[in-house]
Parts: C-alpha cells; sequence; structure tokens
C-alpha cells in the first residue's frame, strides 16, 4: 500500500503508520485526536506532507552532493510552530544547505525606496542604513523564493494517494474549515 | 498548423479590447488574425490571446473568422463586459476564544500546549504575530493595502507595542489600512439583547475611532453565526454605512457549498439590509464564504494564483450587483497571502479588465456606490445559521442573560441615584462589566461552540458582569431607598406593574407568620419559635414605573405551601390538569374556557433526542444541532405528582425520571396574574443527547413568532424528528425574552410572518423598501426577489423558508389573492422546496398598489372580503433558554439542555486537563440545571396579549429592600416614560471610557426607548434631546416610528466619579495571557510593559496628559509625562518587574518563570440548607497569584466568594460554601493565574443535600 510517491521512490502506508506509531506512543500521545477521527485522519496527512517533504528535500540534496537526508529530521510541532512544513524545513541542516544555494537580489532603487518608506526604523544617512535594508530584502525575497521552489518541487514529484491528501485539500472527504 | 480551439474570454486588453483565446496546433509562432464582426491580430504558439475591437454590444454574440498559418475557421464567441474589478481584501479573521485559549490566540499560540497545536493549521499564527507579518509586508510592499478590525487584539496589540503606533498612523493616514468594524468583536447578536449588541458598537468604534483613530464604517461579522435582525439599524445608528458578512441567508457556507451555484441566491450579493426599525446599511453577502480568496496561498506559481482569482471573479461575478466583485484574501488567522502583489502586479499589467486590486472595503462599497444608486432592500431573517449556538452550554446562555439584565437594571438606577441623590457613579465598574458582557457575545463564546477550558475562562466573565451588576443595583437601592420604610419594592420597568417579589425580611420578636396574602418560607425561627428571618413573597400591587412602593406587613397566620389533593390547579386565569402516569406532564390547560393543548398530548413533556457527536457529514458538532430522528419523552414514564397551595396561588410539582435525566417541575397559578410560572429542575447524565421541552398547543392556522433584539418577527416552523444525516437543518431559532405561536400579521384567514416579495420590472426600488419596511414593521421579514430571477424556499439552500408570496407588478400571477395548493404544514418538510407557483399562497397587487397595501398594513391586518380570522396567541416566555423551534403541528419546544462530545468538547490547552468530577466534558453538562420560563395565552395577537412586557417583566423581576416589615405607605416614579415604549437603558450621558476619555461624574442622563408593536408613536418628552446611538451627533426629534430604537440625553446634575479597582492587585497587565477577557478595570488607560529589551508605558487616552512613575524591580524609578496617545520606553537594564500606580490600582509587567504549587484540601463537599463548608486551595508561590474560583450558574449564593488572590509565598485561600435550599450537585474549581501562566485546581463535587 503506497501512501504517495516522490520522484521514483515511495512513502509506503506501513511507514506512515510508523511515524504515527511514534506519535501516539510519545508524550503527546493523550493529547492527539483519536486516529480513526477525521482529525487523526487529518494528522496522518500532516505527517505524509512532512514526509514527502523530507524525502523531496533529501533528492534534491542527493542531486545537488549537499549534505545528506540523515541531517534532516523535521518534527511536527516544529513544523506547525515554525509556520508550516516548508519553514521547519528551513531549520534543518538540509534545509539550510539547500537555502544556502538560493539567491536572490534585490534593485538598489528597491532598497532606497525601503529606505525612503521606511525612516522611522531607519534615521540614519542612507550610506549607513542601505547594506542593512538590503540584506533584510534579500533575506526576505530568499525565503519567498526558497518556499516557491521547494513547493514546485514538491507539486512536480509528489503524488499523493487517495486517504493522504493534503489536509487543507477542500476536496478530501475530513476537510472541515470549521468555522 | 491547426487552429485547434476558439474560445472568447472575459478578459480585456487595452482599449478595452476583449481577449480572444485562439489554440494552435504545432510548435512555430504564427500571426493570428480574427475577421469578421469582432477584429484583432496577435502573434504567438500555443494558446495566443487575441485583443479584438467590436461594435457588439456586451451579452451579444459575434461571429468571426480566424486565420493563422493558412487555416482558416469560423467561430463565434458572446460578447463580454469590461470595466470589471476584483477587490482583492487581504484580512484575517480572528477569535478572540474558540477551541484555543485567548492568551494562545494573542499572543503565545506557539509556546502554548501540545493541543494548541494539534488542531492548528499550518499558515495560522497569534494576533500580535498577524499584526506584524502584515505591518512588515506593508513596509515592504508599497502598494499592500489591509484590514484590521477586533479590539480584542487591537488593544492589546495598542498597548504592548507602542512602537509599531506611529506606523499604524502613517497607514491610516495614507489609506493603506482599514479598521473594519465598528464593534468590538463579532458578536452573535441573535443570543443576546439588543443593548449589548449597542455596547459592542459603543466600545468598538469608541475604540477603532477615538483611540486609534480609524474610521469603521463597514460592519465587519465575518463569521457571526446568524444576525439579529435590528442588527443593521443599529449600525446605521451608530454611524456605520455598510456591513460584510459570510454566513445568514443560506445555509453555512453558502450557496456555493460542495460546488453550488452562487445563482441560487435571490438577490444580488450586494443589497439593502433593513432592520425592522426601518434603518439599514448597504451589504456586501459574501457567497464564496470569507475565506474565498485565500486557498490560492497554495498556488506554486503566479500564474496559478491568477487562475485561482479569476475562477472566483467568474463565479462571484454572476451575482454582483455592479461591476465589482469583493474576494476576502485571508482566512482564520492568516498571515499575508503569498501572491496577492504579485497577482496584482503581473496580471494588471496584461489586462484592463477584470483588474486584480489588491483594496480595501471602503474602496469595493465607493465603486459600488458610484456605479448603481439603489439596491434590493431585505429584511430577510438572516437566520437560522448553526442551531446548536442556541443551546450548547446552555447554562452561560442563562448567567448571560441574567448578568445583561442586572447591569441593565443597576445602571439604570445606579443613574438615577447619581441625579437624585448626588451618589457617585461606578463609570469604571459598569464600563468593565459592560465589557464583559460585549466579550462574551462573541460568535465563539455565548454560541457554546468553545472547548472546555475556555468555557471556565468565560464563565468567570459573565460571573463578573453579574456580581458588578448585582452589587451596583443593591447599592443604588439602598441609597435610593434612604428614608423610605417597610418593605420598598422597585420596579425596574418602564410602566407600572403589579407582580410578584420576593425579599429576605428580618422579624421583630413574636411574628409567626404575615397576617396579609404572603407566603412564608425557609423561615429561621428565633427561641420562641417565631420568626427571625424568612423569605417572604407577596404580590406588589401597582408599582410605580422606574419607582418604587413601599409594603407594610402585620403578624398573622400566612406561611408556605400546604397540600391540596388532587392534580388539578386553577385560578381566575388558567385551569391546569397533570397525569403522574404520563410523567407529570399536563393533560388540561384551560385558559378562559378554552382548550389549549391538542387532544391526546401531554404539556410540558420532557424529551430527549438521541444526536450525532458532529454532523456525519459537516462534521461540525457543538454548534450545529444533529439529531438522529429517535426521542423518547417523560410522558412514557410514570412521575409523581403533588398539588399544592398557598396563600397567593395554588401548584404543580412533579417529580420523575427517565433515560438520561432526573426532574423536579413547579407549575404555579398565581392569584392576580394572567401568566403561568414554571420551573423545570433537571439533573443530567447523558452523552449527545438534546433535552427539549414540549408544549403542544392548538391554534388554528397560528404562526411560530418570536421575539428578538428589540424587535418581533415571524418565524418558519421548525423539523425536529428528521435525521440531520439525511435533512441537516431543523429550523431551530434563538428568540430573545420569548417566542409565540399567534399571527404577527394576516391577509384576511391567513396569518403571515415570512414573505417573498416578487418584485416585477415595473417597481421601483423604492417602493420595494417602502413596502418591506411596512411589512416588517408588522413583523413579516421579507425577502424581495426579481419575478424572473430564482425563487426563495429551497432548504438546499436557503437558512429558512417563507410562508407566503406578495407579488408586485409585472409577474406571473393574476392580480388577486390566490390560496396555496395544499395546507402550509403539508409542504413544510424536511428538505423542503417551497419554490413551485401554488407552494404558498400569493397576492398579487400592481405596482401603483403598493401604496395602498402599506397603509393597509399600518394595523397588521390586509383585509379580503369574506375572511374572517379570530387571532389566539400562546406565548413561551424564558429566562436565558433561547433556543425554540414550532413543530408544524403547533407544538412549541424549547431547547433545554445538550450533551456534545464533537469536537473541541474537552479539548484543553494548559494541563493538567479537568473535567466535570465524573470525569465527563463539561459540554455534557452532568450536573444539576434549573430552567425558568412562563406561558402566556390569550385572544388576540402577541400584542394585545401583552407578551412584550410580561416577557420583560419576568425578565426583570421587581427587587425588594427590607427597610423594617412595617412602615410607612410611599410611592413614586423616578422617571416619566412613554406609555408605548419600553425603555432598554438609562445610564450616564457619553461613554467617556469607551472613547478613552477619564469619566468626571454625571452630567446628563443618556435613556434608550424602542416602539415594540409596530405602531407609529407621537412621544412628548420636554427637556430631552434625541441623538444617535454614540450620542456623538443630534439626530431631528419627530414620532417614533414602529420598531424603531432611539436614544434621548438631556442635561442633569449628577454625583462624582465612584472610584474601582480588580479585587486584587497588583493587576497583571498582559491580562490576556490569563484568559481573563477584556482589559481589566478602568480599561487600562495607561499601560506598562516589559520585554527584556525595554520598559514602555503607554497612554490610550485621548484627552488628558497623565504623569507617573514606573518602579522596576521594587527599586529603580522612572518618571514620565504622557500627552495623549504617546508613550515613552526605556532601555531594560536587566529588571524583571516594572509596576505603575494610577487611579488606585497597581499594574505590573512581570518577565521570567515562575513556578506554582497548589493542592485542594478536599474534593466533596456537602452541605444542607444553612450549612457552612468551604473549598481549601494551598499553594505556594514565586509571583502574586490571581486566584477565580470557577462554578456553573445557579451555584452563585453558594460560592459566594470567587475573585481574590495571594502575594508571592505560601497562601491558603479559603472559599466559603454556603448552603442553599435548592438541592442538587455542581462542581467548582479554582483558576490560578500567576505571571502570565495559568493552573486550573482539582474540580470539587458541591453538593446540596435534600
Amino acid at each position: 500500500m503506497i501512501a504517495a510517491r516522490v520522484g521514483d521512490e515511495v512513502i509506503s502506508v506501513a511507514e506512515v503508520d510508523e511515524r504515527a506509531r511514534l506519535l501516539y506512543d510519545g508524550p503527546l500521545a493523550a493529547r492527539l485526536p483519536h486516529p480513526a477521527s477525521p482529525e487523526g485522519r487529518n494528522l496522518r496527512r500532516w505527517l505524509v506532507q512532512l514526509m514527502t517533504m523530507e524525502r523531496v528535500v533529501a533528492q534534491e540534496c542527493d542531486v545537488r552532493g549537499d549534505a545528506g537526508p540523515a541531517a534532516l529530521s523535521v518534527t511536527l510541532p516544529l513544523a506547525l510552530r515554525t509556520g508550516g512544513v516548508v519553514a521547519s524545513v528551513l531549520a534543518t541542516p538540509a534545509g539550510q544547505a539547500l537555502f544556502a544555494r538560493v539567491e536572490a537580489d534585490v534593485p538598489p532603487g528597491e532598497v532606497r525606496a525601503y529606505y525612503d518608506r521606511n525612516r522611522d526604523r531607519h534615521p540614519g544617512p542612507f550610506a549607513r542604513e542601505s547594506a542593512g535594508i538590503a540584506a533584510q530584502l534579500v533575506q526576505a525575497r530568499r525565503e519567498a523564493l526558497f518556499a516557491r521552489w521547494l513547493e514546485r518541487r514538491h507539486r512536480e514529484k509528489v503524488t499523493l494517494m487517495p486517504g493522504f491528501e493534503h489536509p487543507g485539500d477542500p476536496r478530501q472527504p475530513d476537510a472541515t474549515h470549521r468555522h | 498548423m491547426r487552429i485547434a480551439d476558439i474560445a472568447g474570454t472575459e478578459l480585456f486588453a487595452e482599449g478595452p479590447r476583449q481577449i480572444v483565446r485562439v489554440t494552435l496546433e504545432g510548435d512555430h509562432p504564427a500571426e493570428v488574425i480574427i475577421t469578421g464582426e469582432a477584429r484583432g491580430a496577435a502573434t504567438g504558439s500555443g494558446v495566443v490571446e487575441v485583443p479584438v475591437t467590436t461594435e457588439r454590444r456586451p451579452g451579444e454574440t459575434a461571429m468571426i473568422t480566424v486565420t493563422a498559418g493558412g487555416e482558416s475557421r469560423s467561430a463565434e464567441f458572446e460578447i463580454a463586459e469590461p470595466g470589471w474589478t476584483v477587490w482583492m481584501v487581504s484580512h484575517f479573521h480572528y477569535d478572540p476564544v474558540w477551541w484555543n485559549t485567548q492568551a494562545a490566540y494573542t499572543t503565545t499560540w506557539d509556546t502554548a500546549g501540545e493541543a494548541a497545536q494539534a488542531s492548528r493549521s499550518a499558515f495560522q499564527h497569534a494576533g500580535f504575530e498577524l499584526v506584524r507579518l502584515h505591518l512588515e509586508t506593508a513596509r515592504r510592499e508599497p502598494g499592500y493595502k489591509f484590514v484590521l478590525a477586533e479590539v480584542d487584539y487591537l488593544k492589546p496589540f495598542w498597548d504592548a507595542c507602542p512602537e509599531h503606533r506611529a506606523y499604524l498612523r502613517r497607514l491610516l493616514a495614507e489609506g493603506r489600512v482599514e479598521i473594519m468594524g465598528g464593534t468590538y468583536n463579532e458578536p452573535n447578536t441573535n443570543l443576546t439583547g439588543a443593548e449589548s449588541t449597542i455596547r459592542n458598537l459603543v466600545h468598538g468604534a469608541g475604540f477603532q475611532r477615538d483611540v486609534l483613530g480609524g474610521d469603521p464604517r463597514t460592519a465587519w461579522q465575518l463569521d457571526a453565526f446568524g444576525h439579529d435582525p435590528q442588527f443593521p439599524g443599529l449600525a446605521a445608528a451608530a454611524g456605520l454605512t455598510s456591513s460584510s458578512w459570510a454566513r445568514g441567508p443560506f445555509h453555512q457556507w453558502g450557496p456555493m457549498l460542495g460546488g453550488g451555484d452562487p445563482r441560487l441566491m435571490q438577490f444580488p450579493a450586494e443589497f439593502d439590509w433593513v432592520a425592522p426599525s426601518g434603518q439599514g446599511v448597504l451589504t456586501h453577502y459574501m457567497p464564496g464564504h470569507y475565506s474565498a480568496g485565500w486557498w490560492m496561498d497554495s498556488s506554486t506559481t503566479v500564474d496559478e494564483a491568477a487562475a485561482e482569482v479569476l475562477k472566483w471573479f467568474l463565479a462571484l461575478k454572476q451575482v454582483a450587483a455592479t461591476r465589482n466583485v469583493l474576494l476576502p484574501v485571508g482566512t482564520d488567522y492568516t498571515p499575508p497571502n503569498k501572491w496577492i502583489m504579485d497577482i496584482q502586479r503581473e496580471w494588471n499589467a496584461r489586462y484592463v479588465s477584470p483588474r486584480f486590486v489588491c483594496g480595501l472595503p471602503r474602496e469595493f462599497f465607493a465603486a459600488v456606490r458610484a456605479q448603481r444608486e439603489a439596491f434590493l432592500p431585505q429584511t430577510r431573517d438572516m437566520n437560522p445559521v448553526y442551531t446548536g449556538k442556541d443551546v450548547s452550554f446552555i447554562d452561560t446562555k442563562q448567567v448571560q442573560r441574567r448578568a445583561e439584565v442586572l447591569v441593565a437594571d443597576a445602571e439604570k438606577f445606579a443613574t438615577l441615584a447619581a441625579v437624585e441623590k448626588r451618589a457617585d457613579y461606578p463609570f469604571a465598574l459598569m464600563d468593565k462589566a459592560w465589557r464583559q458582557l460585549v466579550y462574551g457575545a462573541h460568535h465563539d463564546a455565548i454560541t457554546g461552540s468553545e472547548s472546555d477550558q475556555v468555557y471556565l475562562d468565560l464563565l468567570t466573565g459573565w460571573r463578573e458582569a453579574y456580581t458588578i451588576g448585582s452589587e451596583t443595583l443593591d447599592g443604588a437601592l439602598r441609597t435610593l431607598s434612604a428614608g423610605l420604610s417597610g418593605v420598598v419594592v422597585w420596579n425596574p420597568s418602564s410602566w407600572a406593574r403589579t407582580d410578584l417579589v420576593r425579599a429576605r425580611l428580618r422579624f421583630p420578636a413574636g411574628w409567626r407568620g404575615i397576617a396579609e396574602a404572603a407566603l412564608v418560607e425557609n423561615a429561621v425561627l428565633d427561641d420562641d419559635g417565631c420568626l427571625a428571618e424568612a423569605d417572604v413573597t407577596f404580590l406588589a400591587d401597582d408599582v410605580p414605573p422606574l419607582g418604587y412602593r413601599t409594603f407594610s406587613f402585620t403578624p398573622g397566620g400566612n406561611a408556605g405551601w400546604l397540600p391540596a389533593g388532587g392534580t388539578t390547579i386553577a385560578s381566575a386565569a388558567h385551569a391546569i390538569t397533570a397525569d403522574p402516569s404520563k410523567g407529570g406532564g399536563v393533560t388540561s390547560w384551560r385558559a378562559g374556557g378554552r382548550e389549549l393543548l391538542q387532544p391526546g398530548q401531554v404539556g410540558n413533556e420532557l424529551v430527549v433526542h438521541d444526536e450525532y457527536p458532529a454532523h456525519p457529514k459537516f462534521h461540525e458538532g457543538p454548534w450545529h444541532l444533529v439529531p438522529k430522528g429517535v426521542r423518547e419523552g417523560s410522558s412514557a414514564h410514570p412521575a409523581e405528582v403533588v398539588a399544592e397551595r398557598s396563600a397567593l396561588g395554588e401548584r404543580l410539582v412533579v417529580r420523575g425520571g427517565f433515560g438520561p435525566v432526573r426532574y423536579v417541575q413547579e407549575i404555579t397559578l398565581w392569584h392576580g396574574l394572567t401568566r403561568v410560572d414554571l420551573v423545570t429542575h433537571l439533573d443530567f447524565d447523558g452523552a449527545d443527547q438534546l433535552v427539549r421541552l414540549r408544549w403542544p398547543v392548538e391554534i388554528d392556522q397560528a404562526l411560530p413568532v418570536s421575539e428578538v433584539g428589540n424587535a418581533v418577527v415571524g418565524r418558519g416552523f421548525a423539523l425536529i424528528d428528521a435525521d440531520t444525516a439525511d435533512h441537516p437543518w431543523t429550523l431551530d431559532n434563538p428568540a430573545c425574552h420569548w417566542f409565540a405561536l399567534s399571527a404577527t400579521c394576516r391577509i384576511g384567514s391567513r396569518p403571515i410572518g415570512v414573505a417573498e416579495i416578487v418584485a416585477g420590472p415595473d417597481v421601483p426600488v423604492g417602493k420595494l423598501r417602502a413596502l418591506a419596511a411596512a411589512l416588517v414593521r408588522q413583523g413579516v421579514t421579507a425577502t424581495v426577489s426579481r419575478a424572473d430571477g430564482p425563487r426563495y424556499g429551497d432548504l438546499a439552500v436557503d437558512s429558512n423558508l417563507p410562508d407566503v408570496r406578495i407579488a408586485v407588478g409585472e409577474t406571473p400571477w393574476p392580480k388577486g389573492w390566490h390560496p396555496a395548493a395544499r395546507p402550509l404544514a403539508e409542504v413544510w418538510v424536511p428538505s423542503a422546496d417551497l419554490r413551485a407557483r401554488d407552494a404558498l399562497p400569493v397576492l398579487s397587487i400592481g405596482a401603483d398598489d403598493v401604496d395602498a397595501l402599506i397603509d393597509d398594513l399600518a394595523d397588521a391586518v390586509v383585509e379580503v372580503a369574506g375572511e374572517t380570522y379570530e387571532p389566539y396567541t400562546v406565548g413561551l416566555i424564558n429566562r436565558g433558554i433561547p433556543g425554540f423551534a414550532v413543530e408544524p403541528n403547533g407544538a412549541l419546544n424549547l431547547s433545554l439542555l445538550r450533551s456534545c462530545t464533537g469536537w473541541p468538547s474537552g479539548i484543553w490547552i494548559d494541563p493538567p486537563r479537568r473535567t466535570v468530577p465524573d470525569g465527563t466534558n463539561f459540554q455534557l453538562q452532568h450536573w444539576t440545571h434549573s430552567f425558568e420560563y412562563a406561558l402566556v395565552a390569550g385572544p388576540g395577537d402577541w400584542r394585545e396579549t401583552g407578551l412584550v412586557r410580561e416577557g420583560h417583566d419576568v425578565n426583570h423581576p421587581l427587587t425588594a429592600l427590607d427597610q423594617g416589615v412595617s412602615g410607612e405607605p410611599a410611592a413614586a416614579s423616578l422617571l416619566d416614560v412613554p406609555g408605548s415604549m419600553v425603555l432598554t437603558a438609562l445610564k450616564p450621558a457619553g461613554n467617556p471610557i469607551a472613547t478613552g476619555r477619564l469619566p468626571e461624574g454625571v452630567t446628563g442622563m443618556t435613556m434608550r426607548l424602542y416602539e415594540p408593536h409596530g405602531r407609529t408613536a407621537d412621544i412628548d418628552l420636554p427637556g430631552w434631546r434625541r441623538t444617535d446611538l454614540l450620542e456623538t451627533r443630534s439626530e431631528p426629534d419627530g414620532p417614533v416610528t414602529g420598531m424603531d430604537v432611539v436614544t434621548y440625553t438631556r442635561d442633569a446634575v449628577g454625583g462624582g466619579v465612584a472610584p474601582a479597582a480588580e479585587p486584587f492587585q497588583p493587576v497583571f497587565t498582559r491580562y490576556w495571557l490569563h484568559n481573563t477577557g477584556p482589559a481589566p478595570i478602568g480599561n487600562l488607560p495607561l499601560a506598562v510593559h516589559l520585554t527584556p529589551e525595554t520598559v514602555t508605558v503607554a497612554s490610550s487616552l485621548v484627552e488628558d496628559r497623565v504623569a507617573g512613575t514606573v518602579t522596576l524591580d521594587g527599586a529603580v524609578t522612572r518618571d514620565f509625562t504622557l500627552e495623549p496617545g504617546a508613550h515613552v520606553a526605556w532601555p531594560n537594564e536587566g529588571w524583571t518587574t516594572a509596576s505603575l500606580k494610577y487611579q488606585g490600582q497597581t499594574f505590573e509587567d512581570r518577565l521570567g518563570e515562575a513556578t506554582l504549587d497548589a493542592a485542594t484540601e478536599t474534593t466533596h463537599v456537602a452541605v444542607r440548607a444553612g450549612e457552612r463548608s468551604e473549598i481549601v486551595i494551598r499553594l505556594t508561590c514565586d509571583v502574586p497569584v490571581q486566584a477565580q474560583l470557577i462554578s456553573p450558574w445557579h451555584t452563585y449564593d453558594l460560592l459566594p466568594l470567587w475573585n481574590t488572590g495571594a502575594d508571592p509565598g505560601t497562601a491558603e485561600l479559603r472559599f466559603p460554601v454556603v448552603g442553599g435550599h435548592r438541592p442538587g450537585k455542581w462542581w467548582a474549581l479554582v483558576k490560578l493565574a500567576y505571571g502570565g501562566k495559568v493552573h486550573y485546581t482539582e474540580p470539587v463535587t458541591v453538593e446540596v443535600l435534600p
């Protein structure tokens, strides 16, 4: 039984079950939704998001000769606390290795415009403030590019099987945007 | 080269030239030329977008020839309309409480317990982080615009993060952020009184406009589970000009649920929402829900995201009133959408229509107004949505009703005390009490949709409002009663009353009873066996409006209830018989010689309906009633019935039990009163069940009528016995004080309650508005549709059903009155579809007959030759039990209680998780409940039976003060109010604290009145001036039209300002971390905050300059002087506490870890009447501990001390338990809040033994 395909690899339902078992045997157990409930099934869907993303990152690392998958350990609470699966990938060494390869530049005009618009934060002369602004804008841009790139690679490589759709997918049977 | 496809689009390039998409096969680019009725050319491969010009008009078809690479093909396409704009409104929906806590939702979601992560979506953030993320995006993206709304996060953010104030003010000045709402939060206005809604507007507009400097114009009620009919009128009276929201006219997810078609809507998304008062606001209903545009966030390219926006445009444009579509881009707790700015840039570079613009609601509404002058009026009842909200956590609805009444009555008499006796007015206390009510009115609070932990947190808010209300009322009445003797009975109603009053009286030596008609109960006797004190009930005759009468007693023989024998009781007005073999149910109820019950049926029956834990398809639990269609009633089981009599009247006492309930019911007939008073005490131990109370009365043709906030409307029958898996909507509704079977209006012999006005093209919108207003003034809500559009009345999409059609102008119906093909009860079935032409009766009139019909409606009767009808009314008055359902056969049902195990029942964020002592979720309600209600019956409609006053009086009992059992006769009214009106508020003029001002004493009085019967009232109030709801602008005087809500103010010399402080000091500045609701007493005009980097003091005052001193770690001080709205910051030199004394309170912020140990001495406390015990908590903590005892409604006298605290160190908290006379089993626990953390002690069983 396959939960998802990632490129040429598969993630089996058994692997998902094992990952879920670790969670349900762990310290969070008492507070996790019942596995048979819609919430429980959506938790499994999140796990699949996490596992497929790990696999995508690992494959990209292989391709690029970066740090191996062992350096990647994404945990669910981390994922949820850092603003999603992508952000949690960013928090791992493998993710950082990939992120290091993302390049972005911000045109000087944009730096100047930001400076002009945000003088409350940058009261000094432009010459003194511009480097800091540029660094900050470049970082924000790189994060956005990385997230978009990773999500696109995930989209391209990953096929989710029925029952393992994205938890936020409104078409999956347990989707409940409750209000 | 081959032309594979030719298709018109809704897209326009510069020109505007409509784009025709031509799909070419083959890899080579080719020039595509279009000729014929549209002409243009473009070069490309694959899908080529060819802009064309044409003389054809939008909607017409153009014949073209497409030539490319030598091939030629003919085609036709529809000419589209240019000039469209999609306003992408970046927002986040914010619940201050729901399944997660106030602390987590405001700031600490990331660090809250694991349960706080389990139901979290990856993109969701806490309030402060959300505001920061949107501000950061605004700094980077000069075109980024967004909205902010709820005071629940704005006030804490404004105080705790003053470094962002200047930038936020700048964005406001630049028109890049819009402050939405003019309300404090998104309240469920259909579950509170109208005055709570008004205070929501007062506090929302006060903070957003005066303190923050915003200009709220749009009521932003995104998620509210339906709306009170008067809401649009109140919004207009508060200076708002529009509203927007996602739930009301259609089922919870709107017409597009499950891929549904928005064209099923009977009116455009933009309409004139009109209240029974006749006032209203332009409204945008969100057919795709408030999250519609958010989901493009998961797109991986800008083209994919833009395609998503285009998809929404194509769907929503079909129901847009103008060439403007509002696309909400955001959902619960969302950061800025990833693609919104890229879409704006890239899309608009390619196309001129539709434009995709990141914009604000006010820009959308301005564009809508610019394209159209008049919008179809809708007085439609925007209910019911989420029927579970009316009954889940029923105890919170009971306490909120009682607290709301007490606070309003306390405000009336404290204002009169300030003016009559120059007493100081408790501005800060009353302000806090209202803010608690406003906070609790949120749509995940009063609705019972919250998790167990949040339920406990919320209970402290209602208890605080209750405490402030009862103590202030008592203090004010004592002040006003000075110099009076005897038992002083006060009447909070604005009409003279003869009603029962209860008082605890102390007696001089030698009294064994009372000579006058009275009921003497729960007596304490002295050593001679004489009365020392007792509860005395008597009929207080003719107590003047907003005034008093003194009563004097003489020693005599009357005592309590005595056995009367039999199972029948009677008064001049009623005779009631109960049957022990039928669960003690009422088998006969006669009023004025008329039998009111259906033959063979029993009244006052308890009925248990089995429910799903959550809906099988929608997965919605606490907020959705989900019965399985299986019911069991008390009448199938035997019970004990005892008749009793006293000097005041007769009663039946019923004791029984079946299934999950054990019950005691009292039915009382009082001499001299025309209503029947009832109470049902209930012990419940079931799960996933709904307990209703049923009165199957019989009145030919009568329809359900419901009091709502300061108005009355007709509401349809409910369908409560179907399996909701197949028929998901039961059509239960919330009533304010009462609901009834009656006739609010009628055409000939047919009562009507809910109408569809089907308008021909020849009827101007102004006439339709006048007709809709005239109907709703008589309680008939209406959907105004077009004759060539879809009909109203399909339960698959509409949230409620009509019972009559009024066709106006050119419509398919011949002029005249056409009866329906079948009786209403036969077509009103589960999943009903009443759209057929003859499914309902139709009154068809010409466009020129509208004025005559409006005149005819003034007396709520449209005469039809040869038809007569004698209306009769049975009304059921509730005390905080709003949920009702009238079955098509006429059975009145009151929803008493519900237990739901569906999510988030039992969710707990801050461990250890607590439960009811038997281990069940609090949502299951396993304790003793009491439900008070009353019945009124009589000939005529609800106006003639006096239901408005009766409902008001039952909820606002007379209050007696013991100034000696004997005294001098005296009586007076302290305020003259026109008899045709209902007074709902009397308060000091102005709203100083809500608008960031310091109260300076009472300089005037303001009163709020409404006309309850749909009649125009000429009222004369010398000295009073008409004002708007916020008391900021004067309004022209004139007659008060039917069901209008009006505010009057006058100058008056009154007392000063009574000081007030939180019971436990110091007050923790980050109060939200303690989950205690709104800001502390005084509303924190000055806030001190500490971070590892800085110490800040921020002022929220708008006029006053303030000076003070901050003390750091108890040693170092910093002085400050702050201009209005200013703040000051110092670097934190390593301090961990910062405190500030202001207005008699000490405010403290604190950094670092704190530890607490707490133990409960015993977890079972049992007392008998008159006995005392204690709940003892031993604790050790290194910081100050705020301690609040939490217990359910009906235990406040039993547990009189609740709000206290302990200084750092070891302490013993003792909460007294005082045995009362009503036996039962409840629970209590203590919430300990310390330095921003919370701990809930073990629950204690608190039992009163019989």
